[in-house]
């Protein structure tokens, strides 16, 4: 699952790299180092992950909110008291909300953002900037 | 080596001696550069022409530091770039040299007054102190009122003001210009030339041109012809503008 979140973000970065070569050959003209470009590349990719986590996040929340706040009856379907191998379980089903695992996954997507942008910020450290700057008739 | 000749290369803005620069393609190497010596002092306002593909481009961003020589030295006021790391070069484009290209000059997100005030920022000098050096050089320029534009609300003749302006901005010991009125009309074209002349003249920056354009040439007061990579001819007209 963070494997494939990952491969999309660095698809984006590096597009995104790629798309923008001419800016970042710019910006070493004009006396970013190769480091300062790579570290503003990382920073995007941060920005980009976390924003979207915390959307999404949100999103989530605002869903188990609205759809789920009294809970998934299922009374419909057993009877009051139902037992599952021996032990007895509630037919109203509540989402578990748990802070640390809001945490957790903003953790985890911190890190996915991280190593999502070095190979895209590597791949601009590298950029040439005279042909990046090139005039194209 | 004579002591006039160390001297100079001290001083200089600008020295080469014996720089080659071959690109190695696929199977065939071209050299674009070939053995080019030459000295650029403080102030001069240097044009150099030549075919298409003479090597004036890859000159230019050899002396800035964007490309390294195959071969032959570099000195920029009298540093030896040759012996610069890709983060001191960085160091001297940031303080020593504006860059000014044909195209695409500006970050399309900031406004013309962010744009060129850049450098400074990157510098790290407070807002205060930058945005009054901009503004006056908005005023001297004849763009003022247009500092919150964004690029795309320019027209290209302001757009290369904007590029010059931030070019001199942080008053670099040389402008590095590959074809700046490549792209404008002759009226545009003139009035930036008559920009970076009066920039020239008044804060003594040194402007090296790269060029197809008769104007600049004519208005140059030196002109260095490049052939096949190499100089063909190298001429200087008198400290006055010509007009
Ligand atoms: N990155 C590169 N790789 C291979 N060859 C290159 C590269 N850059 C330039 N050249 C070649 O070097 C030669 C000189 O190119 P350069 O761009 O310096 O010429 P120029 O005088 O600026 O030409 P123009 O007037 O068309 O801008 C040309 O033959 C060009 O094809
Ligand atoms: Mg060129």
């Amino acid at each position: 699952m963070f494997g494939i979140i990952a491969l999309g973000i660095v698809n984006t970065v590096l597009m995104s790299v790629l798309y923008r070569k001419r800016e970042f050959g710019l910006l070493q003209a004009l006396g970013f180092t190769p480091r300062q470009t790579g570290g503003l590349i990382i920073t995007e990719g941060l920005i980009l992950t976390f924003v979207s986590g915390l959307i999404g996040i949100t999103l989530g929340l605002f869903l188990t909110w609205f759809f789920f706040r009294d809970g998934l009856d299922f009374s419909f379907a057993w009877d009051e008291e139902w037992s599952f191998s021996g032990i007895a379980m509630d037919p109203v089903f509540v989402p578990l909300f748990r802070t640390t695992r809001v945490i957790q996954s903003l953790v985890f997507l911190f890190l996915i953002g991280v190593f999502a942008s070095i190979y895209p910020a590597y791949r601009a450290t590298r950029i040439d900037v005279a042909e990046a700057m090139k005039f194209e008739r | 080596m004579n002591v006039t000749n160390i001297n100079e290369r001290n001083t200089a803005a600008v020295r080469t001696e014996e720089v080659w620069k071959i690109f190695e393609q696929e199977a065939e190497e071209v050299q674009a550069v070939r053995g080019v010596t030459l000295v650029i002092e403080p102030g001069e306002f240097v044009a150099m022409a030549g075919p298409s593909g003479s090597g004036k481009t890859t000159l230019l961003n050899l002396i800035g530091g964007l490309t390294r020589p195959s071969r032959g030295e570099i000195w920029v006021e009298g540093r030896d770039i040759a012996a610069m790391s890709n983060r001191e070069l960085a160091r001297m484009r940031l303080e020593r040299i504006g860059f000014i290209f044909q195209a695409y000059n500006l970050l399309p997100v900031l406004t013309a007054l962010e744009n060129a005030e850049f450098p400074l920022l990157l510098q790290g000098v407070n807002g205060g102190e930058r945005h009054r050096r901009v503004r006056e050089l908005f005023e001297r320029t004849g763009m003022a009122g247009l500092e919150d534009r964004r690029p795309g609300k320019l027209s290209g003749g302001q757009q290369q003001r904007v590029a010059v302006i931030r070019a001199v901005v942080g008053e670099p010991a040389l402008v590095l210009a590959d074809e700046p009125t490549a792209n404008l009309d002759r009226a545009a074209s003139d009035a930036l030339l008559d920009m970076m002349e009066e920039l020239n003249r008044d804060l003594g920056t040194t402007f090296v041109f790269a060029t197809h354009d008769p104007r600049v040439m004519e208005r140059s007061r030196r002109l260095i012809r490049l052939v096949d990579g190499a100089i063909e001819s190298d001429e200087r007209r008198g400290s006055e503008p010509v007009r």
